[in-house]
C-alpha cells in the first residue's frame, strides 16, 4: 500500500476534533453502518468520523461485533461475496468467450450468402418462430449472423436461424427468460427493430474484395449496436460503476437479465454522477438497447444495489432494506415493506432474483433470503 | 373530539389525528405497534419525534414521508413498546435478541465475565431502572429511532459501554504515557521547514471528500485493516485498497501542484513533501541519547 507522507499523517490527525456535543449517537452509527442514512446525513457523520478517533473506535468495535466479525464467519462470508464476484466474473468473460466462438462458428455454419436485398427483408421482418423458443439468444444470433453476412460469402449453406451452441451456452448461463418473453411479439427486442445500421452494409453487394475489409468495419458496428450490444454494451458502463462499488460486479448479471427478461426496457444499477464521491447506487433505465439511459428517480436517501424484472414488473433494491417494485415497466412505483410476522428485510439488497415470475428472491448483504411468490406481499425469510 | 364522537366515527380517528398525515396510517398498521401497545395517537407521535430529531424545519412533506418510510418502523414500534413496558413487546424483544445481545457482548469484550456484566448492564438500562418525574420508568430503548436496525443500534449502544467502562482506563495510561513522552511528542509540533508545506496539506485534505478522509484516518492513523474499513463503509476490501491507492496519488499531486503555484519548484516540492524536518529532529534526538547512554 501506497506511504502517506509524514506531514500529511500529522495534519490529518491534527484536525480540528469535534465537540462531544456533535458526535452522532448510536442511531446515526448503527445507520452508517448499514449504509441506511441520507446522503447529506452520511457526508456528515463520514466528516465527523475522519475527526474523531473515538467515534471510528466505536463504530469499529460495534461493527467487529457482528456474527460476521468472528474469524470463522468472517472468513465464510468473505469468501460467499468473493464467490459470488468470482462465479459471476467468469460468467462475463464466459459469455464474452462464447460470444466471439460463437460468432467464429457462424463462418463454418453459414449458408451462402444471399442476395443482399433478400437479407435486409429478413432482418427486417419480425423474428420467425423457431425465435419464439429459443429466446432472445436467437435473435441475437440472427442479428449477428445478419451483421456478418456482408462480409462472410464463401460460406456453405445451412439452416439460416441454427441456434447456436455458444449462444446457447450463453443463454444457459443467464437466468431463463420469464414465461411473456416468449412469445415472438415480446422477442421483438425494441432496439433490434431498426434494421439501419445494417442497411448501409447490405446495399453495397456485391462487394469487392477490397471493399470486403472496408465494410467489416461497419458491419461490426452494427453488430455492436444491434440486440448482442445489450450485453456487450454493458461492460464499459458497469467499469465506469462506482469505481469499485462492490456491487459493480453485480451490475453486469443484472443488467443482462433484465435484457433478456424485459423485451423492450434494459435496467441497470449506476453511479449517481452528482454523488460519485460516495458511490450511491441509483437505478436507470433505457429504452434503446443501451445506447442510451436515463435515470430513474425512487429515492435519494437509498443507494440501490440491485435491479431485475419479470415482464412488466421490475424491482430495485438497495440500502436500508429498500425495495421498491413496478408493476408497469416502470412508469409507477411502489416502496415494499418486507417482513414476515416476525422478522423485517433489515439489510441492503444486494441481488433480486426474478428469473421465475412465481417465486421473487431477495439476497442482502448480510446472506439474509427472503422470497414471495409475488414480490409484493407474502414475504418469507429463509 | 367531540364532534368525532357525535358522529360515531371511532375513538382512535380525533380532530387531533387529522394534524397527522394520511399514510400514517399504513405506516402503523406495517409496524406492528398496535400489537406492542402502542396506540396510532402513540405511533404517529414517535414518528414526529423523529422526524424533528433528523430532518431540517426546511423538509418538504415529500421528504418526510420518504424519511418515514425509510424507518424500521416494526422495530421502532417494539423498542418503544418495551420502552412503555408492553409484556408482548418484551417477550418479543427477548426471544429476538436476548442471544444476539450475549454474543455481541462476548465479541466485544472478549472475555466472559466482562460480557455478561455489560449484556447485564444493558438490559438493566433496557428495562429501566431510573423513573421520571411521573413514576414511570426511563428505558434506554426509548432513544431508540428506527434509523438503522435495532440488532445494529443494540450493538452500537453495547459498544459504547464497553468503551465508557473499561477503556477509559487504558486512556488515562497512554495519556499518562504520552506525557512521559513529552520532549519527542512535542517534536511533532515543530514548524516544518517550509512554511508552505502546511497549508499546501491542509488545503488538500480540506478538498477529500469526507469518505476519503475516514478512510486514509482508518488506514493510516487507527491502523485498521482493509477488511475491518471495507465492513464499515459496506463495500469490498479491494475496492478500499484501491481507494486508498487512488487517494494518496491525488493528495500527494494536489500537495505538490499547491507547492507549485506558491512558487517552489518540482523538485523542492517533491523533496519537501518526502523529508520533513521534524523526522530528522527525532533522529537527531534519538542519536544523542544514544551517545549518552
Amino acid at each position: 500500500m501506497a506511504e502517506l507522507p509524514k506531514i500529511v499523517r500529522q495534519r490529518l490527525a491534527q484536525q480540528a476534533p469535534a465537540g462531544s456535543a456533535d458526535h452522532p449517537d448510536a442511531n446515526l452509527l448503527a445507520a452508517f453502518a448499514e449504509n441506511a442514512l441520507m446522503e447529506r446525513e452520511r457526508t456528515a457523520v463520514s466528516a465527523h468520523l475522519a475527526q474523531c478517533a473515538d467515534c471510528r473506535e466505536l463504530l469499529a468495535l460495534a461493527i467487529a461485533s457482528q456474527p460476521e466479525a468472528e474469524p470463522a464467519v468472517d472468513h465464510a462470508a468473505t469468501a460467499g461475496k468473493s464467490r459470488w464476484f468470482q462465479e459471476w466474473r467468469w460468467a462475463g468473460v464466459a459469455a464474452a468467450a462464447c460470444c466471439i466462438i460463437g460468432v467464429a462458428l457462424q463462418y463454418q455454419v453459414q449458408p451462402p450468402q444471399p442476395p443482399a436485398v433478400e437479407k435486409t427483408k429478413q432482418l427486417a421482418a419480425p423474428p420467425i418462430a423457431p425465435a419464439a423458443k429459443t429466446g432472445l439468444a436467437v435473435v441475437l444470433r440472427q442479428q449477428v449472423a445478419g451483421a456478418r453476412k456482408t462480409k462472410v460469402e464463401r460460406v456453405k449453406p445451412a439452416e439460416p436461424v441454427l441456434p447456436g451452441p455458444s449462444l446457447l451456452a450463453v443463454q444457459e448461463q443467464l437466468p431463463p427468460a420469464p414465461l411473456d418473453t416468449s412469445s415472438s411479439a415480446a422477442i421483438t427486442v425494441k432496439p433490434l427493430e431498426p434494421p439501419a445500421p445494417l442497411a448501409p452494409a447490405t446495399t453495397l453487394s456485391p462487394p469487392a474484395p477490397e471493399a470486403q475489409a472496408f465494410r467489416s468495419e461497419p458491419a461490426e458496428d452494427a453488430q455492436a449496436k444491434n440486440g448482442l450490444a445489450a450485453l456487450q454494451a454493458l461492460r464499459p458502463r458497469a467499469s465506469g460503476f462506482a469505481q469499485g462499488m462492490e456491487s459493480r460486479t453485480q451490475v453486469v448479471p443484472a443488467r443482462a437479465k433484465s435484457a433478456l427478461s424485459s423485451a423492450s426496457v434494459l435496467w441497470s444499477i449506476n453511479a449517481s454522477p452528482a454523488t460519485a464521491e460516495n458511490l450511491r447506487g441509483v437505478v436507470e433505465r433505457s429504452m434503446d438497447a443501451g445506447k442510451t439511459w436515463e435515470v430513474v428517480a425512487l429515492s435519494n436517501s437509498v443507494s440501490f444495489r440491485a435491479v431485475a424484472s419479470a415482464g412488466s414488473n421490475v424491482w430495485a433494491g438497495g440500502t436500508g432494506g429498500a425495495l421498491f417494485h413496478s408493476a408497469d415497466a416502470g412508469a409507477h412505483w411502489q416502496r415494499i415493506t418486507v417482513s414476515d410476522e416476525s422478522a423485517r428485510l433489515t439489510g441492503t439488497i444486494i441481488h433480486i432474483d426474478a428469473a421465475n415470475p412465481n417465486v421473487i428472491k431477495i439476497t442482502t448483504s448480510s446472506g439474509e433470503r427472503w422470497t414471495s411468490p409475488d414480490g409484493v406481499r407474502s414475504w418469507t425469510r429463509q | 373530539m367531540k364532534q368525532a364522537v357525535e358522529s360515531g366515527a371511532p375513538i382512535r380517528v380525533t380532530v387531533e389525528d387529522r394534524r397527522f398525515p394520511a399514510y400514517f396510517a399504513g405506516l402503523y398498521a406495517g409496524s406492528c405497534g398496535e400489537k406492542y401497545g402502542l396506540s396510532f395517537q402513540d405511533f404517529a407521535a414517535i414518528l414526529e419525534e423523529v422526524a424533528m430529531q433528523y430532518l431540517p424545519p426546511s423538509a418538504t412533506p415529500a421528504e418526510a414521508a420518504e424519511f418515514h418510510q425509510s424507518l424500521r418502523l416494526e422495530e421502532l414500534a417494539l423498542a418503544r413498546g418495551c420502552a412503555n413496558g408492553d409484556e408482548v413487546a418484551w417477550e418479543c424483544f427477548l426471544n429476538r435478541y436476548r442471544q444476539k445481545l450475549y454474543d455481541a457482548a462476548g465479541a466485544i469484550a472478549r472475555e466472559e465475565s466482562i460480557a455478561r456484566e455489560l449484556a447485564d448492564s444493558l438490559y438493566t438500562d433496557l428495562f429501566g431502572t431510573r423513573q421520571s418525574e411521573d413514576g414511570r420508568r426511563i428505558s434506554k430503548l426509548a432513544s431508540y429511532t428506527g434509523r438503522g436496525s435495532l440488532e445494529g443500534w443494540l450493538r452500537t449502544v453495547l459498544a459504547q459501554e464497553y468503551i465508557n467502562r473499561y477503556r477509559s482506563q487504558r486512556r488515562l495510561v497512554s495519556f499518562d504515557e504520552k506525557v512521559q513522552a513529552g520532549p519527542q511528542c512535542e517534536a511533532s509540533t515543530e514548524v516544518p521547514a517550509d512554511p508552505r508545506l502546511e497549508p499546501a496539506v491542509d488545503t488538500a485534505l480540506a478538498d477529500l471528500a469526507a469518505e476519503e478522509r475516514l478512510i486514509l484516518a482508518s488506514y493510516y492513523l487507527d491502523g485498521r485493516t482493509l477488511a475491518e474499513i471495507a465492513r464499515m463503509l459496506g463495500v469490498h476490501e479491494s475496492t478500499i485498497s484501491r481507494r486508498i491507492e487512488r487517494i494518496t496519488a491525488s493528495l500527494r499531486k494536489r500537495i505538490v501542484r499547491s507547492l507549485r503555484e506558491s512558487g517552489m519548484d518540482a523538485r523542492a516540492a517533491e523533496e519537501a513533501l518526502d523529508a520533513d524536518v521534524r523526522d530528522l529532529t527525532l533522529d537527531v534526538r534519538a542519536r544523542l541519547q544514544e551517545k549518552k547512554g
